[in-house]
């Protein structure tokens, strides 16, 4: 209890706690030292091992379910190159048809449709509950 | 940190057959005792330390050998336990234990026929039930002082507190058993 010095009751009933440890790590014999022999009791408690165990085959389990994560990252990591490549393919068919996209996008009607669709579809995200309503 | 710990980390990080098994087979009993002590459900217990060891895994290139990797694996499972603990709403200590232990070393007699007491097993399941009320952070520093048989320092080490407050914490806990296991013996046939 060396953060508080001062107290000189608490230090003595600190050093009786650690001299009952020690006594129970050493299986010493029974002190004529009532006080002592108390905290012994204590100390025997504490040092029992828990009424619950991990199972025996815990160990396996754990290095098992890092082996099935690792597989699933390489999973995972095959999806993103498979979206990235599907993304570049969606880019170069932009491209490929860019007079195409131009062509319509000149034309005022489909541009207006365009916007009606995209603002309907932004309102039904912004307010969910009322596009569920109407609905 | 010793040798072997190092072999070990090196071992995992390259993929060596058996030996993320080995080094959770070496470390799972401390593991246990710091989310079980802590958490006391036995499922929720099982679950986290699984949780700890898949962290330990994917953070192990994240270890810089500056503690024992006993303590490492330690501090992440005093971490996982702590987040759950705050997930459910959990104190992990007493707000008032420094007056109540004060006021428990004040009042203390000394009537007490250990004798007597030991022969009795109700004692026993009674002194451990007292343990189970202790608040979760008291209960795991005993359980690490006194079953793992860590020192202070790695106490410390682990838990971030430090070894002042963590002192404070086993002085006040075994004083409250104590006094508890006293007042069972007054209260036992």
């Amino acid at each position: 209890m060396n953060h508080e010095p001062h107290d000189d009751a608490k230090e003595r009933e600190w050093a009786l706690q650690e001299q009952a440890f020690k006594a129970e790590r050493l299986v010493l014999g029974a002190a004529d030292n009532t006080k002592l022999e108390r905290y012994r009791t204590v100390m025997r408690a504490l040092r029992q091992p828990m009424d619950d165990e991990l199972a025996p085959d815990f160990a396996h389990n754990v290095a098992a379910s890092v082996m099935q994560c690792d597989d699933m990252k390489l999973e995972l990591y095959a999806s993103w190159a498979l979206l990235a490549v599907l993304a570049m393919m969606l880019l170069g068919v932009l491209v490929r048809y860019s007079a195409v996209w131009m062509r319509l996008a000149s034309n005022p009607w489909l541009v207006a449709l365009a916007a009606c669709v995209a603002l309907s579809g932004l309102l039904g995200k912004l307010w969910p509950e009322h596009a569920a309503s109407r609905g | 940190m010793s040798q072997t710990d190092r072999q070990l980390v090196h071992a995992v990080l390259a993929n060596a057959p058996g030996a993320f098994e080995r080094l959770v087979r070496e470390h799972q009993a401390l593991c246990w005792h710091i989310i079980y002590r802590m958490v006391r459900h036995p499922e929720d217990a099982r679950e986290l330390c699984q949780d700890t060891f898949l962290r330990v895994h994917q953070h192990l290139r994240q270890y810089r050998h500056e503690s024992a990797l006993k303590s490492w694996i330690g501090r992440v499972a005093y971490t996982v336990a702590l987040r759950h603990l705050e997930r459910k709403r959990i104190a992990v200590v007493s707000p008032h234990e420094e007056e109540e232990a004060l006021d428990r070393l004040e009042n203390m007699g000394d009537g007490f026929d250990l004798e007597a007491a030991q022969a009795s097993n109700e004692l026993a399941a009674y002194l451990h039930k007292a343990i189970d009320t202790l608040p979760p952070l008291q209960r795991m520093l005993l359980t690490l002082y006194h079953l793992d048989e860590l020192s202070i320092d790695e106490i410390a080490q682990i838990t971030g507190l430090a070894t002042g407050t963590i002192k404070s914490h086993l002085f006040r806990s075994r004083l409250r058993l104590r006094q508890q296991l006293e007042t069972a013996y007054g209260e036992l046939p």
